[in-house]
């Protein structure tokens, strides 16, 4: 099955998308909260511990890392969700911080209400990296799988959970019911779930990762190395909590542990400048495409954004159902194997590009792509439909040659089958009546007969020139090597022939050469005052080609009088060329080169 | 040999009165070549179109004939019309229709071997 894509529809000019102040303005609010809050860690750590300066601003970075990249990538890319999303994980991490603030609600709600949100704001980001859309059911459902299972398992077991039979320092204003034994059998069957979850989410991930394009996976490399030093800690926390490893745990909480968890940001961060750049790639490439690109080169700039060589742009010219390529040829669309994307204007399909199924992969990139090659498209476009017509015109201008040359044939028969025919018979005839006159026949009635024999030859001959003229029999039966033989027999100037011609031509092209050389030998003995005249004819590289000099005084011109003209005409019906060179008392040298196969 | 009849019967009767003796007459190529075969004649008058070949091809045919007729191919056309290939054919001459005599047969066979 083909994979079709939705329409791509020229945009209208508009200007570039801005980052909206006021949602700038809130992020930047949402940052500083996020920023103050992370403060609060440090502060309520140093109260009661040792303060170390590095340790103490390398931790408030990792925490903060997520809202400042966030927040550049917002600014940079406002119309992608990713810089938002990312702040929500700095925002929904730092929050927890108010579990530090003295009071029963702030501990219950920090602590562990909140506890795991963040985590369930990462997925949403992995899943929507790098568009920041969702783009299957399966990531639409993980996602709202995983807020929903936030908050289940984060409010079920804090409803039975008594913080002061634990012995904490304050109450737990979520509990419905003191029962910690209940609380932590929902505590550990939540881990298992939450494990299963995040399975799912793995192989969310995997799909991505495999489903993406050249282009696609270029910008997911980041994220998928820098997800490798904090999926690390993520398993060594686990593992130091579960087994109580101090020195693992005193390691983690160091420079080893803020540096594990600040590469992430940065992935996420480089990824989408990643894309970014593969945009103003975009835009480069388009300079370079330049005001009046060659044909193809819409095609080749197209192939390079969307890193397709294989990539092919149909035209569909005005009017038509079907497409041709960048010089006009039919081009079909239908092909198993590639993806087709058709481009419209005002509800109109204008082109479609065949391109390779992973290229839609990234479709923010396939419509950057073809709304940046919008003018160079279209001006292919004009220039095929263009292409298609002169094809059109010049296949009915060379079928109406042929036909015409086929009429001629025709009419030349009909010459000498019928009234030629018929001419010769009286005239047999009358030879016939002569040889039987008897001897004492009176001298009037031989002379009579004479006459009439006389009379019927000169009919029988301009009938017999009047058929040459039309389409001169030799040329059928013998070819254009016979034909010019016989022309130049005929000729009153001398004429010498250069002709090594094997085997016979297309109709076309032999009438065409031959009505050349008749048209200019005629010139030469009617016009040029020359002493002789020579014809050269070659074939080679598919093209029959005929040269007639001559010594004459020159000055032929082919845009005056209508001989030179009609056989301009004629060798450019059928995609040939003629050059006349004719100086003033230096000859003429007529060159005609008729292509073969008609083209 | 000629597909139409009033040509032959006016070339029967112009070259007997000059006292040639004609042996048989065929419409078209393969008749001919079982009349010649048949009759054995001296001389062939050929007409170059023919309904089911050329004159050239059937002077080539006839000629494989260990003892084969001049062959002279009539035409309504022009030597000059068929350009080298009367010569390549192996004719012995030709004649143009509106030409035909007895006087301008026996100029061309007694003007070869």
């Amino acid at each position: 099955m083909t994979a079709r894509s939705e329409a791509l529809t020229f945009p209208e000019a508009r200007p570039a998308q801005r980052a909206n102040a006021a949602l700038l303005l809130l992020l930047g609010g949402i940052f500083t909260v996020g920023a103050v809050l992370g403060l609060v860690v440090p502060l309520a750590w140093v109260s009661y511990s040792t303060p170390h300066i590095p340790t103490l601003l390398a931790t408030w970075l990792s925490i903060n890392s997520f809202e400042f990249l966030g927040l550049y990538a917002y600014a940079k890319r406002p119309e992608n969700r990713v810089g938002p999303l990312m702040m929500g994980v700095g925002l929904a991490y730092s929050i927890q911080s108010i579990g530090w603030i003295a009071t029963d609600v702030t501990y219950t709600v920090g602590t562990f209400l909140l506890e795991g949100l963040w985590l369930a704001v990462l997925g949403h980001l992995f899943l929507a990296f790098p568009t920041g859309r969702l783009e299957s059911r399966l990531d639409r459902g993980l996602v709202i799988a995983g807020y929903a299972w936030w908050f289940i398992s984060s409010s079920l077991p804090l409803a039975f959970l008594d913080f002061r039979v634990n012995g904490w320092a304050f109450d737990n204003v979520l509990l419905v019911d003191s029962n910690n034994d209940l609380a932590d059998a929902i505590g550990r069957t939540n881990t298992v779930i939450t494990a299963g979850l995040a399975l799912v989410f793995l192989y969310a991930l995997v799909r991505h990762w495999r489903d993406a394009s050249p282009a696609g996976r270029r910008v997911l490399v980041p994220v998928v190395w820098a997800s490798l030093p904090t999926a690390a800690f993520a398993v060594s926390r686990i593992f130091g909590d579960t087994l109580q490893m101090e020195p693992l745990n005193d390691i983690l909480d160091g420079p080893v542990g803020i540096f594990a968890t600040t590469t992430l940001p940065i992935g996420f961060a480089v990824g989408l400048l990643r894309s970014r750049l593969g945009r103003s790639r975009v835009g480069d490439l388009v300079v370079e495409l330049g005001e009046a690109p060659a044909p193809g080169r819409a095609r080749d700039t197209l192939a390079r954004i969307l890193r397709d060589p294989t990539l092919r742009v149909a035209y569909r010219p005005t009017g038509s159902t079907t497409y041709v390529d960048e010089t006009g040829r039919p081009l079909s669309v239908d092909d198993d194997m590639r993806a087709v994307t058709p481009i419209e204007r005002a509800g109109e399909r204008v082109a479609a590009l065949v391109h390779d199924p992973a290229v839609l992969q990234d479709p923010e990139l396939l419509r950057t792509a073809v709304a940046a090659t919008r003018l160079a498209v279209e001006n292919e476009r004009l220039q095929a439909e263009v292409r298609v017509q002169l094809e059109e015109v010049r296949s009915s201008r060379a079928r109406i040659v042929e036909a015409g040359d086929a009429e001629r044939r025709r009419v030349e028969r009909n010459l000498h089958d019928g009234a030629q025919q018929r001419l010769v018979m009286m005239s047999l005839s009358l030879r016939q009546l002569r040889d039987s006159l008897p001897e004492d026949a009176a001298p009037s009635l031989a002379s009579s007969v004479d006459e009439l024999l006389a009379e019927s030859k000169r009919a029988i001959d301009e009938l017999r020139e009047l058929a040459r003229g039309i389409h001169p029999a030799i040329l059928t039966e013998e070819g254009i090597a016979g034909a010019v033989a016989s022309l130049a027999d005929r000729s009153p100037v001398r004429v010498r022939i250069e002709c090594a011609l094997d085997g016979r031509f297309p109709d076309a092209v032999e009438a065409t050469v031959y009505f050349v050389v008749a048209e200019c030998l005629a010139n030469v003995a009617k016009h040029a005052s020359a002493t002789r005249a020579t014809i050269a004819i070659t074939a080679s590289d598919g093209i029959l080609a005929v040269e007639v000099t001559d010594d004459g005084i020159g000055g032929a011109d082919v845009t005056k009088g209508t001989g030179l003209r009609g056989s301009l005409d004629r060798v450019e019906a059928v995609g040939g060329r003629l050059t006349v060179e004719s100086p003033t008392g230096g000859g003429t040298v007529v060159r005609a080169e008729v292509p073969l196969d008609g083209r | 040999m000629d597909d139409h009849a009033g040509f032959r019967t006016r070339a029967r009767s112009l070259l007997a009165a000059a006292g040639y003796d004609v042996v048989g007459e065929a419409e078209d190529g393969r008749s001919a070549l079982v009349a010649v075969d048949e009759l054995g004649p001296d001389i062939v008058l050929l007409d170059v179109q023919l309904p089911d070949t050329t004159g050239f091809d059937l002077v080539v045919s006839l000629r494989r004939d260990p003892d084969p007729p001049a062959v002279i191919l009539v035409s309504s056309r022009e030597a000059s019309d068929y350009g080298g290939r009367i010569i390549s054919s192996g004719a012995r001459g030709f004649v143009s229709k509106s030409e035909l005599s007895a006087a301008a047969l026996t100029r061309i066979i007694e003007s070869s071997p």
